[in-house]
């Protein structure tokens, strides 16, 4: 534990963990600003445009309008070279002026969005806090004198994976709630209703997994920067990760969507996730099946990702020579 | 009733692999023994494996073979209880750049346990007291070296290890860094140090240990190795230099001629030869007895390999 604690203090001595809490608050910015122009009423010039917009569908879309006379006119070409053609002109609902004004947001649909907007940026600030964490060590030589104070590897790598861990989690509860009370403060200052109780349990809840999810993350980054040394390398084998397995895996071979972390990640904030196969039982007779993974595998898989890489990680760190 | 030495290597050897996969031996077969107490200098020319040595006594590196004994501690399962004791800069002193020295000492201080007053009062003993608070990367060389000597000191430990601690440092931090050796020698503690500064060395320094290509060329009191591995010559200046060249061979000394000043290597002290050349009617104007010194020694067995070990 005194180790931990002495990681953690010097998690909150680096000038990088300051900028990434910054970036975090930035997003939590942008997010108020979204909800705050969301909430705005529509100015007049919007309206007088909406008004127009719909005007002019209202005369186009009417018996005798444009659009009708057009599809009649077609018909007639159609029924001409086909005169058994079942094709009609069927009468076009009537355009109602509310369906061109956009109605203002409710605190329910830009809470959750926000929320689940904010995992991509939760988990690039876990990776980018972890991962500098550990390489900076590397790079700056430290690792070597913290070593002569601390020879045991295997309680130097626990602590600093933990130290990284917690770090994230902060990061990401502090992000959260950044964002989550921005757009609250935003919708109650502009006399909307913010929510009730299942709401706020949901929110709560993905927030929770919203927080493991940068934990089990920080985690694998970290036990990466171990096994790497250098940032550049963590982050090359990350790219390298998301294009290969993320996004060409994925829409090569649709079954193998459940290596994806990311979409076990999906799985495990939202409570599931799925993907479509097209299964075959004849050359002529094939379906799209969907296939649906729950948070506890989501879960489970990225628990058993993170398990191996830090295993790897730790016995790297303990073989290895350090300079 | 022998005392067992701070550091005792038996049969020590490392291999790095080359980007070519070519193997490198860095150390092979080192038997090294510190005695306790003292200044020990660990020599080697450039690649003799110093470093390797330290670092692998310090269970950064990892030996292929060999044994390691620290502080009474085998390795690797005492190293935890032999690198308590010990307190080391390997090569430069590396912190975090943009963290105060205080708050870098601040970290190791709380990795062992140690106390915020240790380290306000080590930075004071290093006179770094007023600097305490300014990013390590603000500091000079000869700062960083002062730094990294409160850092080793943290611990107080039982052994320090100094590996090329003059490095860059002005005359001024040499004296220190010399200094500080010595009085830590003084309170009884054992001092490791490797050095390329061999007059620095040989001033502080009561055994030695003197490395080449990874091997043990020669070992013990620096007073024995430079007795031992070299004679004393002496120079003569002389008005009839020719004459005294004759005289001085006939008693089958070695002499080195340049100009009116003859070194004579080989004979037994200044007044037997003061005696022969009297003798031969050649009066010297200046007689003096050179001593070998640590860097002659060292030149000697790392130019050859060759040298004699003298125990301790």
């Amino acid at each position: 534990m005194r180790l931990v604690g002495v990681e953690l203090f010097r998690f909150r001595s680096r000038a990088f963990s300051w900028l990434v809490a910054g970036l975090l608050l930035l997003v939590a910015v942008g997010f108020a600003i979204e909800a705050w122009h969301d909430t705005r009423p529509p100015s007049a010039a919007t309206v007088a445009a909406a008004r127009e917009a719909y005007e002019s569908d209202v005369e186009a879309y009417a018996p005798d309008g444009p659009i009708q006379t057009q599809c009649r006119e077609a018909l007639a070409k159609v029924l001409e070279k086909d005169p058994d053609s079942t094709l009609t002109c069927h009468a076009l609902p009537t355009p109602r002026l509310e369906e061109y004004l956009v109605p203002p947001r409710t605190f329910a649909d830009a809470v959750t969005s926000a929320v689940d907007g904010l995992t991509g940026a939760l988990v690039v600030a876990a990776i980018m806090a972890a991962t500098s964490f550990v390489t900076a060590e590397f790079s700056t030589g430290s690792m070597g004198l913290w070593l002569t104070f601390v020879p045991r590897r295997s309680a130097v790598f626990a602590s600093k994976t933990i130290a990284a861990m917690a770090a994230a989690a902060v990061f990401a509860a502090g992000g959260w709630v950044a964002v989550v009370l921005a757009i609250t403060a935003v919708h109650a200052a502009s006399g909307q209703s913010v929510g009730d109780v299942v709401l706020w349990g949901d929110l709560l809840a993905t927030g929770a997994r919203q927080v493991a999810l940068a934990v089990v993350v920080a985690s694998i980054a970290a036990a990466l920067a171990f096994s790497l040394r250098h940032a550049a390398a963590v982050f090359g084998v990350l790219v390298w990760w998301v294009v290969s397995i993320e996004l060409v895996l994925g829409e090569v071979s649709p079954t193998l969507r459940p290596v994806s972390l990311g979409f076990n990640a999906q799985a495990w904030v939202h409570g599931h996730a799925s993907y479509v196969v097209d299964e075959c039982i004849a050359v002529d007779d094939c379906r799209s099946v969907e296939h649906v993974v729950g948070a506890a595998q989501g879960g489970v898989v990225l628990l058993v990702v993170a398990a191996v890489v830090a295993g790897v990680g730790l016995v790297v760190f303990r073989r290895r020579d350090v300079s | 009733m022998t005392t067992e030495p701070a550091i005792r290597t038996r049969a020590l050897r490392k291999t790095y692999r080359s980007f070519t996969l070519r193997e490198v031996v860095a150390v092979e077969g080192l038997d090294l023994d510190v005695p306790v107490g003292g200044v020990h200098a660990f020599l080697g020319p450039n690649g003799a494996g110093k470093t390797t040595t330290i670092r692998m006594l310090l269970g950064l590196v990892r030996p292929d073979s060999g044994s390691i004994r620290v502080l009474g501690h085998d390795f690797p399962d005492g190293l935890e209880r032999a690198v308590a004791g010990v307190g080391a800069i390997v090569e430069q002193p590396r912190f975090f750049p943009a963290f105060s020295g205080r708050r870098n000492l601040l970290l190791l201080a709380r990795g062992i346990g140690g106390s915020e007053r240790a380290v306000d009062a080590l930075l004071d003993q290093v006179g770094l007291g007023a600097r305490g608070g300014d990013a390590v990367r603000k500091y000079a060389l000869g700062m960083r070296q002062r730094l990294a000597i409160a850092a080793t000191l943290l611990k107080d430990p039982r052994l320090l290890i100094f590996d090329e601690p003059t490095n860059g440092l002005d005359p001024e931090g040499i004296h220190d860094v010399r200094r500080t050796m010595r009085d830590l020698a003084d309170q009884g503690r054992t001092v490791l140090v490797s050095s390329h500064a061999l007059g620095e060395v040989e001033q502080v320094a009561d055994t030695a240990s003197i490395v080449v290509r990874g091997r043990l060329v020669a070992s013990g009191p620096v007073a024995e190795l430079v007795g031992a591995s070299a004679a004393s010559s002496v120079r003569v200046r002389v008005s009839q230099p020719a004459v005294a060249v004759g005289l001085l061979s006939a008693q089958g000394w070695g002499v080195r001629q340049d100009g009116d000043v003859l070194v004579v290597d080989g004979a037994p002290d200044p007044s037997v030869v003061s005696q022969v050349l009297a003798a031969g009617g050649v009066h010297p104007s200046e007689l003096a007895l050179v001593r070998p010194d640590l860097e002659s020694v060292f030149l000697q067995l790392t130019g050859s390999d060759r040298g004699a070990v003298v125990a301790p």
